[in-house]
């Protein structure tokens, strides 16, 4: 029953995919509101920083959707890859912060240049998107786990 | 969706819990929650497949009425 894609059974297969366009279409509308906030109002930033910034907070919609409904990992062997990987990637993000934050502080890196969001912003924004995103999967994972015994 | 009591009460009978059943159809868990909880429609596969491990008929654990 299992599917040959990475063990997702038929549920997390048609959730990824409802997910997945989901996200694509909130990229679509970002990026068209975007253009609109750009043109008539402000340039919030680079070219590259508003289009990863987007690309990053529809990923980031993909990825809690698909661990709040038990659709982000499929069988035994990608659930330890992603509970190896995740507090590693996440760990990452809070040492490279401790290390960013005091060189913002004394001026060396800045999050925002000429009223324009800088490529600095992008590592703060993955950062605040990776650590949420690996609490709501250890949450998700415990309460799994309690109803499993229940 | 309306909650399928009826595959739960067939899966007690078996003295069953979600995950024996799910690894026995080749599901997670939560589908087999989502199956029963009437937050999920499966595909006529996985109801033969539940039905085949349950010992019932189609009719008896995903008929209406």
């Amino acid at each position: 029953m299992n599917s040959p894609i990475e063990g997702y059974d038929e549920r997390q297969l048609s959730l990824r995919h409802k997910f997945g366009y989901q996200a694509f279409f909130l990229l679509l509308g970002m990026t068209a509101l975007n253009a609109y906030i750009c043109n008539v109002f402000y340039v919030w930033g680079d070219q590259a920083v508003m289009s990863l910034s987007l690309i990053l907070i529809s990923t980031y919609y993909f990825g809690i959707r698909t661990i709040s409904s038990g659709a982000y990992t499929g069988d035994k062997k990608s659930e330890k890859r992603a509970a190896v990987s995740l507090p590693f990637v996440c760990g990452f993000h809070v040492v490279f912060l401790l290390w960013m934050l005091p060189l913002v502080n004394r001026g060396h890196i800045a999050f925002i240049e000429d009223g324009k969001a800088a490529l600095p912003f992008i590592s703060l924004l993955s950062s605040f998107i990776i650590i949420p995103f690996t609490i709501v999967y250890y949450v998700k994972r415990s309460r799994d786990k309690k109803e499993e015994r229940s | 969706m309306a909650k399928n009591l009826r595959l739960k009460a067939a899966r007690a009978a078996k003295d069953m819990s979600q995950k024996d059943l799910a690894g026995m159809v080749g599901v997670t868990r939560q589908t087999v929650n989502a199956i029963e909880m009437g937050d999920y429609n499966p595909t006529i596969r996985l109801c033969l497949a539940i039905c085949r491990v349950l010992e019932k008929t189609l009719d008896e654990i995903f008929g209406e009425g």
